[in-house]
């Protein structure tokens, strides 16, 4: 595949992708969500691989549109970016398809229908539609158990668990959230730490 | 490097054949060409080139599509076993075997997790370079407590091949004067921690006879003009060692041994030659060289030599032996005595504790070591062994400060929780048991009747599984290290037994199944490490093993394998061999 053929394809799935995700969450929603240059890097992701095409479509538009809330609700902005804003929600999709089980896969459509059904049930609306507090809410209460099985409570934790590595190995999460040693230049057993300083971001091989 | 150095059809009759390019013949291949014999460095994968080929060094885990992660579709089809490898990642699979073309089988109700580096410089590559010498209470542990064969050498055999090997190899550590682990000719040692030497202080206080010291690992912390010369530098503690290191700063056949090898110009390589059996004459009762097989063509040739050093790692230099059969050895060359693929060692790394430890939260460390502390075994000798079992464990660990890698899994959602994941956490301390394994007669690799691999090998058969005297030791290992840590002052300690879920493999120490010996009727190879049948083979690496030990292995293969090239030197020039 050329480089040209990629853009073309990129630049179609991103324009289908809009368009889906309009559906889901309205144009100007859609809109905002979407930045020329956010896209730009989430469709990295969609780029293929040397073991073979894989249906890369796991989630189905309303469940990419909760994905993508939910990674905001657990990592929003700070003085550092958003989980959105590092592409965590496409790589989670990107990841699962590549590196994890179908039944790890399965998993995570399940839980995301499960905090749709949810929200639908309590507000009667998408989860999609709720303020951010609202889905912090909704989901504090998945993880306390309130209405939600143990099962359920596992399924998130999982996600979560997948969305924070996603965003600690993105470039902004390594190197801006925390503090990125690409060549320590030697090893100190003891240097100062006072509370709220940041953690290395720079890890071990393994 | 020349293009001379690499070979491929030859005439030439070298003065020695070294199988293989890992440790062993790395050290073996320096040797023979520092002594000014010919010589020809064979090995089955790809060359790699110092610095050129370390391809997933330096890249951060954001330009990795999977962010260092394997494609899940690609382990299935070729990486089956080597996924079960701590160090197999997006940035180092290049670096392990594939298990497609790779195959073995194992007897049912057994397992065995064969780690593979096929390529220039071997597992030197991936080592996890920890450098240890054994003592003399485990070369007389056979004899001591009767499980296995005698060595046939002891500490004074082997120590200035030691310091031989170290001083050009690069091994920081600290001077115990401990008397189950030698000191070796170091470079200091990598720092400790506060909880560390709070932890130490504890531990040698309440526990007479346990030491906790600095792992000694085969990195430059400071280097001798002796490694600056080979092109290394100090080691910068990235610790992401197996990707490859463009400073040298860890001992490998590309960054130490080869350019020594190389320098002297009676170095030759000949890359992706699959060594299928060494050709034995039947008249003059010597080996004359070795059968290849084309990694990539499957054409084959021969190459023929003086002696031929077989470094083909543990596993595989036996199946090389197993499948060299001739009138005289029908069962595998220099096997008259039937020992040859039996008794295969591990290490047995299935036991563990950890906990938290307070008081320290206004530190942290800066950098990432390539090392962890160390409780060198405190059971080396039969009067300080525990009931029920044989031989002991050492524990190595370590401290450090939780992140979003251990934090991401609390309860939390929003930017409390985010922030939270920013910052250093809890101090955990942890040790982890490395527990020898023994000789057993049971524990065999054989040629299968009829499968063959491409190459037209028949495919290795291991029969293999640990005995209850294994078993034993990890629950007490795992017992007594939580009981250490908590007086120690650890809280809410974990312990975790894996002996029942693991097959020996994967702590990646196979030795055995050519062992040295006295007797000719139970063992392989002499003291100097040469066959006891055909005296100008000689086998360096761990297969010469007589028990597995506990220390880490690597460094005794690089003495052995020195002082058997400098004996066979010797007898060559004698006109011996």
């Amino acid at each position: 595949m050329t480089l040209n053929h990629q853009h073309l394809s990129a630049d179609s799935d991103r324009r289908s992708f809009l368009k889906k995700l309009s559906l889901a969450v309205g144009a100007t929603t859609a809109a905002a969500l979407a930045t020329e240059s956010r896209m730009a890097q989430a469709f990295y992701f969609h780029q293929p691989d040397g073991a073979g095409k894989r249906n890369h479509a796991l989630f189905n538009d309303l469940q990419k549109a909760v994905l993508f809330e939910l990674c905001d609700a657990v990592l929003p902005r700070t003085d550092t970016a958003s989980a959105t804003e590092v592409d965590c929600h496409r790589f989670i999709e990107h990841q699962l398809v590549h590196c994890h089980s179908k039944q790890e896969q399965e998993n995570c459509v399940d839980i995301l229908n499960q905090i749709e059904a949810r929200a639908q049930k309590e507000n009667k609306q998408s989860f999609t539609l709720l303020s951010k507090e609202k889905q912090q809410q909704l989901l504090t209460q998945l993880e306390q158990q309130n209405g939600f099985s143990s099962e359920q409570k596992a399924q998130f934790t999982f996600l979560k668990v997948l969305l924070v590595f996603g965003y600690f190995t993105s470039e902004v999460g390594a190197s801006q959230a925390l503090n990125y040693q690409a060549v320590p230049g030697g090893f100190k057993g003891s240097i100062p730490y006072t509370k709220n300083s940041k953690a290395w971001g720079s890890k071990d091989l393994y | 490097m020349t293009e001379k150095l690499y070979i491929n059809e030859t005439t030439e009759v070298f003065d020695a054949i070294v199988v293989g390019s890992g440790i062993t013949g790395g050290w073996a291949a320096k040797e023979f060409c520092e002594r000014g014999f010919k010589t020809l460095m064979i090995e089955r994968g790809r060359v790699v080139e110092h610095r050129k080929d370390y391809i997933g060094e330096s890249k951060p885990p954001w330009m990795f599509e999977n962010r260092t992660k394997v494609d899940n579709l690609l382990v299935e089809q070729q990486h089956s076993v080597q996924k079960k490898c701590y160090a197999f990642t997006d940035a180092t699979k290049h670096f392990f075997g594939n298990d497609r073309d790779l195959p073995y089988t194992t007897e049912e109700g057994t397992g065995f997790d064969w780690i593979r580096g096929n390529q220039l410089g071997g597992k030197s590559l991936l080592w996890h370079r920890q450098s240890y010498r054994l003592s003399d209470y485990d070369f007389e542990a056979n004899k001591a407590d009767g499980e296995g064969i005698d060595w046939p050498i002891r500490y004074k055999d082997l120590e200035s091949w030691y310091s031989h090997v170290e001083k050009h190899a690069g091994i920081s550590g600290s001077k115990e004067n401990l008397p189950q682990l030698p000191d070796s000719e170091f470079l200091p040692p990598f720092e400790m921690t506060s909880p560390e030497k709070f932890v130490k202080g504890e531990i040698e206080k309440h526990f007479p006879g346990r030491n906790l010291i600095m792992g000694r690992t085969a990195h430059l912390t400071q280097p001798t003009q002796l490694h600056i010369e080979q092109g290394r530098v100090q080691c910068q503690a990235r610790n992401e060692c197996q990707k490859g290191c463009s400073f040298g700063a860890y001992f490998s056949t590309q960054s130490s041994t080869l350019p020594a090898a190389a320098k002297t110009g009676n170095l030759s390589i000949a890359p992706n030659s699959v060594v299928h059996s060494v050709i034995y004459d039947e008249k003059t009762k010597k080996a004359r060289g070795v059968r290849v097989v084309d990694n990539e063509n499957l054409t084959t040739r021969e190459y023929f030599g003086k002696v031929v050093f077989l470094c083909a790692s543990t596993i595989g230099t036996t199946q090389i032996m197993l499948n060299s059969t001739s009138k005289a050895f029908p069962n595998g060359i220099a096997n008259s005595s039937g020992a040859l693929g039996h008794y295969l060692m591990d290490h047995n790394y299935n036991a563990g504790a950890y906990g938290k430890i307070d008081g320290f939260e206004d530190e942290y460390y800066s950098g990432r070591r390539p090392s962890g502390i160390y409780i060198p075994n405190f059971q080396y000798k039969p009067s300080l062994y525990k009931k029920g079992y044989k031989r002991g464990y050492a524990l190595a660990g370590g401290a450090g400060r939780a992140d979003w890698q251990s934090t991401g899994w609390s309860d939390g959602i929003g930017a409390d929780y985010k922030n939270k994941l920013t910052q250093a956490g809890d101090w955990s301390f942890g040790l982890y048991a490395q527990g020898e394994m023994l000789p057993r007669y049971e524990n065999q690799i054989s040629l299968h009747a009829n499968k063959k691999d491409k190459w037209g090998i028949p495919q290795l058969h291991i029969n293999c599984k640990w005995s209850k005297n294994e078993q034993l030791m990890m629950e007490d290992a795992a017992e007594t290290a939580k009981m250490m840590l908590q007086k120690a002052g650890v809280r809410d300690i974990q312990t975790h037994v894996s002996v029942y879920d693991n097959s020996p493999g994967l702590a990646i120490h196979e030795v055995g199944t050519a062992r040295m010996g006295r007797d000719p009727k139970d063992s392989v190879l002499n003291g100097f490490n040469q066959c006891h049948d055909v005296d100008n083979l000689f086998v360096t690496d761990g297969a010469s093993y007589c028990s597995s030990a506990v220390v880490n292995p690597s460094l005794t293969f690089m003495a052995l394998t020195v002082r058997a090239v400098d004996y066979c030197a010797k007898e060559m020039k004698a006109g011996r061999i």
